[in-house]
């Protein structure tokens, strides 16, 4: 990676080179993606980012953002006014932009409403964070709102340091900005809507409770596709469930959702799978949710009912190994399902029962063989650097990967992130682990690219992006993710080992 | 201080990490005659070979000679490790209790002191089998080579120095050692 400009190169900042090619918009609605600025009740800006990185490359992939989309349509069905900005196009529109330069992301946010809600996940937190500040420098009258999964367990530190801040929604926000909005701008009201934090007159911050979850996602409308340009997305998921039951230690999509998990209809799943076919010419589609395969008669009882509505699409999926069978994998592929996901984290079957993951090396193997006997593409997610990792461990893991990636399994390592939603987190911070957490600029030069991974190794940070590096090293406790564990013995000697394997 | 000492001296380094193919015929004849040419094979058969193909990983324990040969492969393959102090055909012989099994996890693994089977350099041969008679085998193209001498484990600590050696993307032993392919 070559760091002497100050822009990233993003190679993959091409207009509408999806794999889909939709980008067919219903008819009369040629200009349905006009901004409504400052004449709308709020304004949602969506910053969360995929990008991957390829080899020296970093390659960068749209997703319609799902999240505030169904937001969207909310507050849309219960008549308010919506400007949707998706900070995730201005590659596409701007191939040249730096997306990480705070100034652009000003201008392309431009003009807003009274009321303007963030939304990212825990690797564009501090940007976010940055962007909203200046946005308020700006205009110290808006009304700064932050949600998503990033701000999710530090909601009242980032308050009680970021004054620029005023409100931190969590949980679903779909039951709780409807009433928000309703009071705002009267922060006097505040402690009568659940599912926020804010700060009182007195400057203490307030916690109104969680909100209840919904139960039943099919009283949510369709995402509102209709506000977006689904031309420049390259590809497109579904999200069929909320939450997981399984207790792994590292992950913070169980504590988010409170370990349990609602779901959608099959007949509603495959409503919307129809609307992105006839109305926007989506071919493939990506169920996103941890849980999608929670069942083998559930996911029989899905595949049934995708053959008998007609709809010819193809699909991938995550799959757990202790859940999936040989026939519905065979079912599945039947009723096209080219590719199965599958989070199989480590070799080691010890740190598998330190993670809980609830399946031994043993189970990722035979389902795995399985798996690739069945689908065009199976790929494996692990994670290399757990606190509790020795290297005999990770050597494991190493093995595993190689013999999965020689068998023709797509093989995505990942170092270990501290977030602090996670039950890792919290025994760090209890002290169970012997160890530190440091900041290690030059081991994530381009952090805020993939937050979580090493994308690079000991290049100079870019001047640009030093104040980011400082203002993520003076708010540890906001931003662990960030901060590698015992970086001499537990990260680099792996990587380096990574690197000799072919993995990094 | 002597305990953490013996510690450190055990991390264990990895010399390689190689991926055996398939013998096309008799592995066996192989371990002391040249190499067999390549044949031509269509995708699908290569696909489904690829899961009976093994994957080798050689650690080190820190600067002991003491070096784990770790195999992953299909539930049930056997496997057999031979070595030479001259890799010259002819010249291998199994390495002391160098058998073994694949479990149900994946793995099977055998160690050997390598101060014990050369001076200079240790050529290893891994011969596997899906059978314990081994009537049919699938071995390692070529031999990978190890230096008996002990590696040079980098002390904790030594930041600058693990810096360096990612910089120059110094690989010491390629992980496409003895020219296996993976």
């Amino acid at each position: 990676m070559n760091h002497e400009s100050n822009t990233i190169p993003i190679v993959g900042a091409r207009p509408g080179n999806g794999e889909n090619r939709a980008g067919a918009r219903p008819a009369g609605d040629s200009e349905g993606q006009a901004r409504l600025g400052s004449k709308a009740h709020i304004t949602l800006v969506n910053m969360n980012l995929l990008y991957i990185r390829l080899d020296d490359r970093i390659d960068y992939e749209a997703h319609p953002p799902l999240g505030l989309l169904y937001l969207t349509s909310v507050l849309e069905q219960k008549g308010f006014s919506v400007d949707l900005v998706d900070y995730q196009i201005l590659p596409r529109i701007r191939r040249d932009a730096d997306p990480f330069d705070l100034d652009t992301a000003l201008r392309y946010i431009g003009e807003t409403a009274g009321i303007v809600g963030f939304s990212c996940m825990a690797n564009l937190l501090p940007f976010t964070i940055l962007v909203a500040e200046r946005l308020k420098q700006l205009h110290p009258e808006k009304t700064i709102l932050l949600g998503g999964v990033g701000p999710f367990g530090v909601e009242p530190l980032i308050l009680e340091r970021f004054s620029w801040i005023d409100i931190v929604v969590q949980g679903e926000a779909e039951n709780t900005l409807p009433h928000l909005l309703k009071v705002l701008p009267d922060m006097g009201g505040l402690s009568r809507i659940p599912g926020i934090f804010y700060r009182r007159a007195d400057g203490s911050v307030h916690h109104t409770g969680r909100v209840h979850r919904i139960c039943d996602l099919d009283t949510l409308p369709l995402p509102a596709y209709h506000r977006i340009d689904m031309g420049a997305y390259d590809a497109f998921g579904i999200v069929t469930s909320r939450g997981c039951p399984y207790a792994c230690r590292f992950c913070s999509v169980a504590p988010v959702w409170d370990r349990s998990t609602t779901y959608r209809s099959h007949d509603n799943i495959i409503a919307e799978i129809r609307l992105l076919h006839e109305t926007y010419g989506v071919t493939t589609i990506l169920f996103q949710d941890e849980f999608f395969y929670s069942s083998e008669a559930k996911i029989l009882d899905f595949c049934d009912s995708l053959q008998a509505s007609g709809l010819q699409v193809r699909w991938k999926c995550y799959g757990r190994v202790n859940l999936v069978t040989e026939r519905a994998m065979k079912r599945m592929a039947q009723t096209g399902c080219t590719q199965l996901r599958f989070g199989i984290e480590s070799g080691s079957d010890r740190v598998l029962k330190k993670v809980v993951k609830g399946f031994s090396v043993r189970d990722s193997l035979e389902s795995v063989t399985i798996a690739l006997g069945i689908f065009d593409s199976v790929e494996t997610f692990f994670i290399w650097g757990f606190p509790f990792e020795d290297m005999d461990e990770f050597y494991e893991t190493a093995l595993q990967m190689a013999r999965f990636r020689q068998m023709g399994v797509t093989v995505l390592p990942s170092l270990f992130s501290m977030l602090p939603q996670t039950d890792i987190y919290r025994e760090y911070h209890k002290g169970s682990y012997d160890g530190a957490l440091t900041l290690v600029p030059e081991l994530v030069p381009i952090y805020v690219v993939t937050g979580h991974e090493i994308v690079d190794t000991w290049n100079a940070v870019p001047d640009n992006y030093r104040p980011y590096y400082d203002f993520i090293g003076a708010h540890a406790d906001i931003f662990p993710g960030f901060f590698l564990f015992n970086h001499e013995t537990n990260v680099l000697p792996k990587y380096k080992a990574l690197r000799e394997m072919g993995f990094a | 201080m002597k305990k953490k000492s013996i510690k450190k001296r055990l991390i264990p380094t990895l010399l390689a990490t190689v991926y055996t193919l398939p013998a096309l015929a008799g592995g066996d004849d192989q371990i002391n005659n040249g190499q067999q040419p390549m044949q031509e094979t269509s995708k699908t058969t290569i696909s489904s070979e690829a899961i009976k193909q093994e994957v080798i990983q050689l650690l080190r324990k820190g600067e002991t000679d003491l070096v784990t040969l770790n195999l992953a492969g299909q539930p049930g393959t056997y496997f057999r490790v031979h070595y030479s102090p001259t890799g010259e055909d002819g010249s291998y012989a199994l390495v002391p209790e160098g058998e073994g099994v694949v479990g149900d996890n994946g793995f099977g693994a055998i160690s050997f002191e390598l101060k014990k089977l050369g001076k200079d350099e240790v050529y290893l041969k891994v011969t596997t089998s899906d059978t314990a008679d081994f009537l049919k085998t699938r071995m390692t193209p070529k031999p990978m080579i190890l230096e008996v001498e002990p590696v040079q484990v980098k002390e904790r600590g030594v930041i600058e120095e693990l810096r360096d050696s990612l910089r120059q993307k110094e690989v010491r032993t390629p992980s496409a050692v003895a020219g296996v392919r993976g």
